[in-house]
């Protein structure tokens, strides 16, 4: 029997659940539980190493069985996760909201990645993403430089929210 | 040594479809000597033995190599974590391993699940025993990942399956189309290769050392080898 890819921790932040994936979302993958429909939720995709595209489909249809969640926000968004919301529509349902999510930098002194997050209300909004001109390191201080493509890795937060601005810094 | 690509022993109209939509692919190019080729004019390179594409050193003196034997989707998540370590012992790939290791695994899902189930709805079963194998070959510059398909359907069907307009793909693809979007997504070249009824070969090829701004400009290459 094929060993379940996904963990998931189920905690609580004031009052309200919050579920932590770990792991890879993909053929191997249980992902069934129900979203409440009474209160808000947050999953919290920090430690997703890897989203294959069976794993998609098992996304796809789990959002659409639970299209009476109340309010499910998604927060850490793991670089991995970005990717494939980059090239996937329907990914996002629309009472889904986005709080933060990862954005894969490199240190210009050692070439060492490192990934920045981008929170909700500083970096972006539902109409604007600003990205910063300048952004340093938090181990070493150090100047990083952004190590994706701007048009491509940040599509998922156009096809979530539907004609949001997308500011790059003049260095680009 | 280079081969021309001549006849066609699959269906011909499956194949033209498959053909007339890479065409229309943004970012697909059939790329030849620094110069683009019409697709019937491709030339197929580096293969010079066609049975065992991985047997002759693809890299340089000073590669390292390593071979699985992938037998069903129990042991796929095994043998990528396997791999993946190997590569990660060797070299110092950690920083594009994300892309590499999403191309890998959907190189395994297209030859574990997606070609068998092609293979049985056009009429060739798989046969029991029989095992894809995965190789691999890196340096600190690049890497090549090979995937063999013994069923012979990922080119026949479920990749020409993967170039269907993409519109809303979801519930029409199974997971097959996102799957090769991913795969074009992230490797810099992508090398097909079928032998009806024998075996079918995929390769994909990764530089390392390019930012991935340098790589997003590099022309994805996508050679057919159909004798």
């Amino acid at each position: 029997m094929t060993k379940n890819s996904l963990r998931l921790d189920h905690q609580s932040e004031n009052g309200n659940p919050v579920i932590f994936f770990e792991g890879s979302i993909d053929e191997a993958s249980l992902l069934e539980f129900k979203l409440p429909t009474d209160r808000p939720i947050s999953l919290d995709l920090n430690n997703l190493s890897r989203v294959n595209s069976a794993g998609i489909q098992k996304w796809i249809l789990w959002t659409r069985e639970n299209t009476k969640a109340k309010v499910v926000t998604l927060r850490r968004i793991n670089p991995s996760f970005v990717r494939v919301a980059s090239i996937t529509e329907g990914l996002f349902p629309s009472n889904w909201d986005i709080e933060s999510f990862y954005v894969p930098y490199v240190n210009e002194l050692n070439s060492e990645p490192e990934d920045i997050l981008y929170v909700r209300d500083r970096q972006f909004t539902a109409r604007e993403l600003r990205i910063p001109p300048l952004v340093s390191s938090n181990l070493t201080q150090h100047r990083l430089a952004l190590d994706v493509i701007p048009e491509k890795y940040f599509l998922f937060l156009k096809m979530r929210y539907p004609g949001i601005a997308i500011h790059l810094p003049p260095n680009l | 040594m280079r081969r021309q690509a001549s006849g066609l022993k699959v269906n011909e109209a499956r194949w033209y479809e498959f053909l007339n939509s890479v065409a229309k692919t943004p970012g697909i190019y059939f790329y030849q000597d620094n110069t683009l080729v019409k697709r019937e004019e491709a030339l197929v390179e580096r293969f010079l033995n066609k049975h065992d594409p991985w047997h002759d050193p693809w890299l340089l003196d000073g590669a390292v190599r390593e071979s699985y034997k992938l037998k069903t989707v129990d042991n796929k998540s095994e043998t990528l974590e396997s791999l993946i370590h190997a590569i990660q012992k060797h070299s110092g790939t950690d920083q594009k391993r994300r892309n590499i290791v999403t191309v890998i695994d959907e190189l395994m899902l297209n030859a574990l699940i997606s070609a068998p189930r092609a293979a049985a709805e056009i009429g060739i079963q798989p046969k029991l025993g029989e095992s894809c194998l995965l190789a691999a070959e890196w340096t600190d510059e690049q890497i090549w990942v090979h995937m063999q398909d013994p069923w012979g359907a990922f080119l026949r069907d479920n990749f020409a399956k993967s170039f269907r307009p993409l519109g809303n793909h979801v519930e029409t693809h199974g997971h097959s189309g996102r799957g090769m979007q991913i795969i074009l997504e992230s490797c810099t070249d992508l090398y097909i290769g079928s032998e009806p009824g024998k075996l079918t070969w995929v390769a994909a090829r990764f530089d390392l050392v390019l930012s991935n701004v340098e790589h997003d400009k590099v022309p994805k290459r996508l050679l057919l080898d159909m004798p």
